[in-house]
């Protein structure tokens, strides 16, 4: 997954990408960024054009609207990147997991995208909530740069 | 060797009397003329190369005395080299008019006109200069009109024409003044007094300034040029309009001259430069921007000539002086090889697209890669960027023209400097917004433009470049034709004004104890290279462009409106002054012309014959007149 | 033996100035951020963003001409090659008559080239971006060109060594050296005029194809240009007053090489600051504020023409 020492290590320029969520998860981002939380001690820098981002925050279910034009912006971004998950919609679809209006989520996102446009995902940190705090936004991302270690593990329940 | 000064002549008369008879097979009528002039062209180049080695030769034609002496012969190089890259291109160019207009008569005037432009500098006295001057005007205007069955060409010559006389009338009476004290119709110094002098040079600045196109005079310019076809505008702006400063250059001198005319002129020249970028970056009409800025390069070559007469006048600044002469020829030069190149250009895109409109053309970069290149260079070369002819003129009226400390010449050349980079922006417009991005195109898949259309404006464009790197090559012989018209013995010249630091940065071009041209270059080349080989062993993906995540048709694009498009709102008051400008000067000539002749509404034969007509009868007029005066 | 500290300084100042110019902006934003009351990145932030573009791949837009590549580093190149030519407190040995004109060529050409070279990548955006530059650049230059003629038309030369070395304390001097520094803070495109990035409007402007290697010299260089434009005005502001003051022996140079290059970076520390508190004009009140800072160099050029 993550991977622990990418180049941007140091540098990491942001790209926000909504892709049709309710906004909360995008105001949390506006608070992360504010002085308050002072994301640019990491070197962080909000940029406007995904050719010079390094981590893309995505939020929202991704809208069937919006598929397209999401699938267009990770495409044009240059490698290496990461990519952060924010908020429940964007992790799983959230409410509208189900939902015919949306494609439920990043993983279904990337499903599709493997299989039509050959793209390897690129680590991904997803962080839960509804909205989720700025700080665990802050802490997402610095799982993402490999400056702190994850401290849940994947794991899979099995049947016995 | 008057058979050197001759034989151009000939070929020139030859090419006309062919392209008479070739009215039996009009669709290849003009291979014939283009050939020949093409011939005539090399021959004058070699006529020129033989003066400047050998001296002034003498000659005569049916009992005019011809004379080539240094500055005639620069200017039949100019004609020669911007005349063969012209003719080379008519070969494929002038396919677009087959059936359509008369290819035969393209060759007549074509041949003659170049013939008029070759002679207006051989000439020894004031009445040949008129007849030469008014038939290279005649020739001209039946050009810009060829395409006579489009109202706009027609008009365009009618104001040209209109123009033109009035500029003959004030060259006129400077001559008739001149006369009067003179009893001679051989040119040769004389001293007038003060204030009449004074009305000489008024006379003789306003009627070449007709010419020239200098800026309140210009507005005969943005319409001729456009409507003519493409490699006669290439001749026009190249050449053409800089035969007025052989008119200054040639009998200014005659006079004693003085320290405000060349005030004057520089402030003129600043004007012009500054009005003819703004109006050039406002155009989305190729040829009409091209023209505009032809506007604003004549404005330098007024500012190096004032320059060089301010200078002249006293004794301890003639070195820097005769540098700003020279500076003003060179420019001379450099200008005609990169405008005509660029006239060229405009004229394959029209070829291949059918539009002059800049709105409507782009992303041609990849389809004609040869014409891309050659605008590059001309188009680098006009805003004067090493190592092209450009930088080297511009260069040395920087340097003069600043090293002067004349507080109103510095005026002018920050002036200029500032004009540099609205020729630059103006440039930049063309070839973005025709070349590089990318437009859905309503005229299809293109292709480069026929072989001999391409070498010809290869053939033009490679002298900006020999120039940029041998910038001797153009000093040279603009140093020589300085020394025959300041009356600086050759020796001196090359000795003490060819080692001035204002000259020996570009002399030196290859020498590395001087940081010449060359030497910027090629540094800046290397560390663009070595920073490129980094750039190389990085990682590189072909991606698609990113547009907001959309799929945006081309077609809601930036286009050529919108450039710059916040002067037209900020700095209106240019743009409404050029409007007041047409309104009160061109506007009532071209009415009083129309009323004089009601060609407009003619076909073109019979038009032409009143035009003819006109112009003989004007040239009668003038002649009498003189003799009148006599 | 003078000589050689000569050559010394201007070869130590031209690597101080690529090594610090980037240094600098990471001063500014610890600037910026200790007025907002924050930590901030730290000081050699700007060189890690650029190492890390280095290590990114590059996107080539397939509607790319082949300028769009070579642009960024002809454009660095051209930054580069204006660094010796400055005046570092020490009388340039590579200078020569006619240098002024040639570092203005080259820090214009740069811009230039740059913007070309963005509109090549044939991204809509990136055009609006360099139409923006074009017309502030052009703005800008009435006022470059006309304190550089000033300080030409007070000395007669046309060599910055020697406009520096003529010079005493004149007025013109002093008002055409303003005049550039604030119209270098406009062409350096910090915040009121930072029109044709303007992430939040057009998206990057003229960068916005540019990634990896490409942006990485494409910053570099835009960086740079803010340097030299900077030094090139105090050069004409400061310079003869260091000269006047210590002279040029050995001491004398040092100390001058010393304080110039401080302030230097104290200028850009402060356009930083300034920039922090600012937000974006429009692209048409940026060249009406241009319009009207020409009054200052014409007072300058009439203020040199009788003399001051």
């Amino acid at each position: 997954m993550a991977r622990i020492n990418p180049p941007f290590k140091k540098s990491p320029w942001i790209f926000h990408l909504n892709t049709g969520g309710c906004n909360a998860c995008d105001i949390e981002i506006l608070d992360a960024l504010t002085p308050y939380h002072d994301v640019e001690r990491f070197g962080m820098k909000l940029v406007g054009t995904p050719r010079h981002a390094d981590v893309i925050l995505l939020t929202g279910p991704i809208t069937r609207e919006s598929k397209i034009k999401v699938i267009r912006t990770l495409l044009a971004v240059p490698r290496p990147f990461a990519v952060l998950a924010i908020g429940s919609c964007a992790v799983g679809g959230g409410i509208w997991f189900d939902s015919y209006a949306t494609i439920g989520g990043l993983p279904n996102l990337y499903e599709e995208m493997r299989h039509k446009y050959n793209f390897e995902p690129p680590p991904t940190i997803y962080i839960p909530g509804c909205p989720p705090r700025p700080e665990a936004i802050i802490f997402g991302a610095a799982q993402a740069l490999g400056i702190l270690k994850k401290k849940v593990k994947r794991e899979v329940y099995k049947e016995d | 060797m008057f058979g050197a000064i001759l034989a151009p002549i000939v070929v020139l008369l030859i090419s006309a009397v062919v392209s008479a008879i070739m009215r039996i097979r009009d669709e290849l009528a003009h291979i014939p003329s283009s050939v020949l002039s093409a011939v005539a062209s090399i021959l004058m180049i070699l006529s020129a190369t033989y003066v400047f080695i050998h001296g002034k030769q003498y000659t005569s034609i049916l009992g005019i005395k011809l004379c080539m002496d240094g500055l005639s012969a620069f200017y039949a190089l100019i004609v020669g080299v911007v005349g063969l890259g012209a003719s080379v291109y008519s070969i494929g160019y002038m396919k677009r008019f087959v059936g359509e207009y008369s290819l035969s008569w393209f060759g007549i005037c074509y041949s003659l006109f170049l013939l008029s432009m070759y002679m207006v500098p051989l000439t020894t006295d004031f009445i040949s200069f008129l007849v030469f001057w008014e038939l290279m005007t005649l020739f001209s205007a039946l050009l810009v009109a060829y395409e006579s069955r489009r109202p706009e060409a027609y008009r365009a010559a009618l104001k040209y024409f209109a123009m033109m006389m009035v500029g003959a009338g004030f060259i006129i009476a400077a001559f008739a003044i001149i006369y009067n004290e003179l009893h001679s119709l051989e040119y040769a110094h004389i001293t007038l007094p003060p204030l009449l002098k004074h009305v000489v040079f008024a006379f003789l600045a306003v009627g070449f300034g007709f010419k020239a196109g200098l800026a309140p005079l210009h507005s005969w310019l943005p319409d001729a040029h456009p409507e003519a076809p493409s490699n006669v505008s290439a001749l026009l702006s190249g050449v053409m309009i800089k035969m007025a400063f052989y008119g200054l250059m040639r009998f200014l001198f005659l006079l004693e001259i003085d320290f405000w005319w060349g005030i004057t002129l520089t402030l003129w020249g600043a004007f012009s430069a500054i009005v003819g970028t703004y109006l050039s970056i406002a155009q989305d009409d190729s040829k009409k921007l091209l023209a505009y800025s032809s506007v604003a390069q004549v404005g330098y070559i007024a500012i190096a000539l004032g320059t060089a007469i301010a200078l002249l006048v006293s004794p301890y600044s003639r070195i820097l002086g005769s540098i700003a002469f020279i500076a003003a020829l060179v420019h001379i030069f450099s200008h005609a090889v990169s405008k005509g190149s660029l006239f060229l250009v405009a004229g394959s895109i029209l070829y291949r697209t059918g539009t002059r409109d800049l709105n409507t053309i782009g992303g041609l970069a990849k389809y004609m890669p040869l014409t891309f290149a050659v605008s590059l260079i001309a188009g680098l070369s006009l805003s004067g960027v090493p190592p092209l002819s450009g930088f080297v003129s511009k260069w040395m009226i920087y340097a003069t023209t600043l090293g002067s400390r004349i507080s109103l010449i510095a005026l002018a050349a920050a002036l200029a400097m500032f004009a540099s980079i609205l020729t630059a922006a103006a440039i930049a417009k063309l070839i973005t917004s025709a070349f590089l991005i990318e437009r859905s195109p309503s005229y299809g898949k293109v292709s480069e433009s026929p072989h001999s259309m391409t070498l010809g404006m290869l053939a033009l464009s490679a002298m900006c470049i020999v120039i940029g790197i041998y910038p001797i090559s153009a000093i040279l012989p603009a140093s020589l034709s300085t020394s025959v018209t300041l009356a600086i013995s050759s020796e001196i010249m090359l000795e003490s004004l060819l080692i001035h630091p204002a000259v020996v940065i570009i002399k030196s071009a290859g020498a590395f104890a001087q940081f010449s041209s060359l030497a910027i270059v090629l540094v800046v080349g290397l560390g663009a290279l070595i920073i490129s080989m980094l750039y190389k062993s990085g990682l590189r993906r072909s991606v698609d462009e990113w547009l907001s995540g959309s799929i945006v048709e081309p077609t809601p694009r930036y286009s050529a409106v919108n450039y710059f498009s916040v002067f037209k709102d900020i700095y209106g008051a240019v743009y409404r002054v050029r409007r007041a400008l047409i309104k009160g000067i061109s506007e009532p000539l071209l009415v009083l012309y129309k009323k004089l002749s009601t060609a407009y509404e003619f076909e073109q034969r019979y038009s032409t014959l009143v035009l003819t007509i006109t112009t003989i009868l004007l040239a009668l007029i003038i002649v009498l007149t003189i003799i009148g005066v006599i | 033996m003078l000589s050689i500290l000569y050559v010394i300084l201007t070869i130590l100042g031209s690597i101080i100035g690529f090594t610090v110019a980037p240094l600098v902006d990471g001063i500014e934003r610890k600037i910026r951020a200790k007025i907002q009351n924050r930590i901030g990145p730290p000081l050699i932030q700007t060189w890690l963003d650029i190492a890390k573009l280095l290590r990114k791949e590059s996107l080539i837009p397939r509607t790319a001409k082949a300028l769009f590549i070579i642009a960024p580093a002809i454009a660095l190149a051209m930054n580069i090659a204006a660094l010796p030519l400055l005046y570092y407190g020490a009388p340039n040995v590579l200078g020569f008559y006619g240098d002024i004109i040639l570092i203005l060529y080259l820090v214009v050409g740069s811009s230039l080239i740059l913007s070309l070279g963005a509109a090549a990548s044939g991204n809509p955006y990136a055009t609006i971006g360099f139409s923006r530059k074009i017309s502030l650049l052009i703005a800008c230059e009435l006022v470059v060109a006309l304190s550089i003629a000033t300080a030409i038309l007070k000395t007669g030369s046309l060599s910055l060594t020697e406009v520096i070395l003529r010079t005493g304390i004149a007025p013109s001097m002093i008002i055409a050296g303003i005049a550039l520094l604030i119209v270098t803070y406009i062409e350096s495109l910090r915040l009121p005029f930072e029109l044709t990035e303007a992430k939040p409007e057009i998206m990057g402007g003229i960068f916005v194809e540019y990634s990896g290697r490409l942006l990485a010299f494409a910053e570099l260089s835009h960086i740079l240009h803010r340097f030299v434009m900077t030094l090139l005005s105090l050069d004409i502001l400061i310079a003869p007053l260091l000269k006047l003051v210590f002279g040029v022996s050995i001491m004398g140079v040092l100390m001058s090489f010393i304080i110039l290059m401080l302030i230097s970076i104290l200028v850009l520390i402060v356009y930083g600051a300034i920039e922090s508190l600012c937000g974006r004009t429009r692209i048409d009140r940026a060249l009406i504020f241009t319009a009207r800072l020409m009054i200052l160099p014409i007072i300058s050029l009439i203020l040199a023409s009788i003399g001051v």
